[in-house]
């Protein structure tokens, strides 16, 4: 396992969950330290267990603050060439829900298996791949 | 998904740079495993069927000496190569599939895993040989030592010719072979007592002494060269 790339990859999903930037890394490095002091190192099922103590966390700490508001202004750095299209994805994907914006990021940007995608949510993998589908279908219909 | 609409997803999901991310890093230290731990890790990788090969032949021998009053010696002397053959299957488990060449390279090397897979099935068949001669001497007309000769001769003799197989084919013929090997010792012991009762008599111990020596040295030999096998490539170590 690539620590420095999981480290990424599981701060950009709770960033993704929390949208902010000091809890999402205190998040991450918790996830990690509770990763290693678990059993579950070496036994194959790192990024399941990664982001399910990261889920866990995240869903902990929007209870916990869900009375404070958490947004913070996220400054998008687009290049220029496709500024256009990224301006419209960034809209379509804020017009999906919740959850087939997460399964988006998941899947496509932090690249996490569809079998882990699976045991995280508890379905199987049918259903993880007819919930993308549906995600891809509803983000390209809002293109 | 085509490459750029991904490439956008990604950079609509960017999230600002994390500040803490190198400290942290540097501060953490990955656990390392304990050898005990390592080989307990190994144990799992075990297939079940060998573990119930060993309790098969357990039970047989039980059942043959504690219920049925019969001499099970040539029974569970026959079924020693079977035992051995379990051993054969998991210490070429990595040539037969192909991955020997990646598990050189990986964080634990080839020669450590096979080192424990054949430490743990040679730890736990000792144990069961030594749970087996009471119970395949209950009703022989032999000594205790004629009987853990007559077991340990015919399960010797499979590992050696076995590892040596392991070793010469590449791939699943090996496994072929080695159930060859382990049939034809096993079928070799059984036609042996039916055939001719001298083997099993005083006059033919000189014989199960030099064959059990042969194939001492044999596996002995056999499992030095593998182990010199799986170092070849040890440049990652």
């Amino acid at each position: 396992m690539d620590l420095e790339e999981q480290y990424e990859k599981i701060y950009r999903y709770c960033y993704f969950k929390i949208h902010n930037r000091e809890i999402a890394e205190d998040i991450t490095q918790e996830t990690f330290l509770r990763f290693f002091k678990s059993n579950y190192v070496d036994n194959g099922k790192a990024m399941q267990y990664l982001y399910t103590i990261a889920r866990n966390m995240c869903i902990d700490e929007y209870r916990k603050q869900k009375a404070e508001t958490l947004k913070e202004e996220v400054i998008y750095n687009y290049s220029e060439d496709n500024i256009i299209e990224q301006i419209s994805v960034k809209k379509a994907l804020a017009e999906l829900d919740e959850s087939d914006r997460e399964l988006l990021l998941l899947r496509y940007v932090n690249e996490v298996p569809v079998s882990v995608i699976g045991k995280l949510y508890r379905i199987s993998r049918f259903a993880v791949y007819r919930k993308i589908s549906q995600a891809k279908k509803n983000l390209k219909d809002k293109l | 998904m085509n490459n750029k609409l991904k490439k956008a997803l990604s950079k609509s999901f960017e999230a600002p740079a994390p500040t803490r991310k190198k400290a942290f890093l540097r501060s953490i230290q990955k656990p390392s495993i304990g050898y005990f731990d390592f080989v307990c890790a190994q144990a799992a990788y075990i297939r079940k069927w060998v573990w119930l090969i060993s309790t098969l032949s357990f039970i047989v021998a039980v059942i043959g000496a504690k219920f049925m009053n019969q001499d099970m010696l040539w029974c569970v002397s026959a079924f020693m190569p079977i035992l051995a053959l379990s051993i054969l299957t998991e210490s070429g488990r990595s040539e037969v599939y192909g991955m020997s060449e990646f598990e050189l390279s990986t964080r634990f090397s080839l020669k450590s895993v096979v080192l424990a897979k054949l430490g743990i099935l040679g730890f736990s068949n000792f144990v069961l040989f030594c749970l087996l001669i009471p119970f395949a001497y209950i009703n022989s007309c032999v000594s205790v030592l004629q009987t853990g000769v007559y077991m340990a001769c015919p399960y010797l003799l499979t590992i050696f010719g076995g590892l040596w197989i392991v070793r010469k084919v590449r791939g699943k013929e090996s496994i072929y072979i080695c159930c060859g090997i382990a049939a034809a010792v096993s079928l070799g012991n059984i036609i042996l007592y039916q055939s001719s009762y001298v083997i099993y008599s005083e006059q033919g111990f000189i014989w199960w002494i030099s064959a059990l020596i042969f194939s001492l040295i044999g596996t002995v030999n056999q499992c030095y060269k593998m182990i010199k096998q799986t170092e070849e490539l040890a440049w990652n170590s």
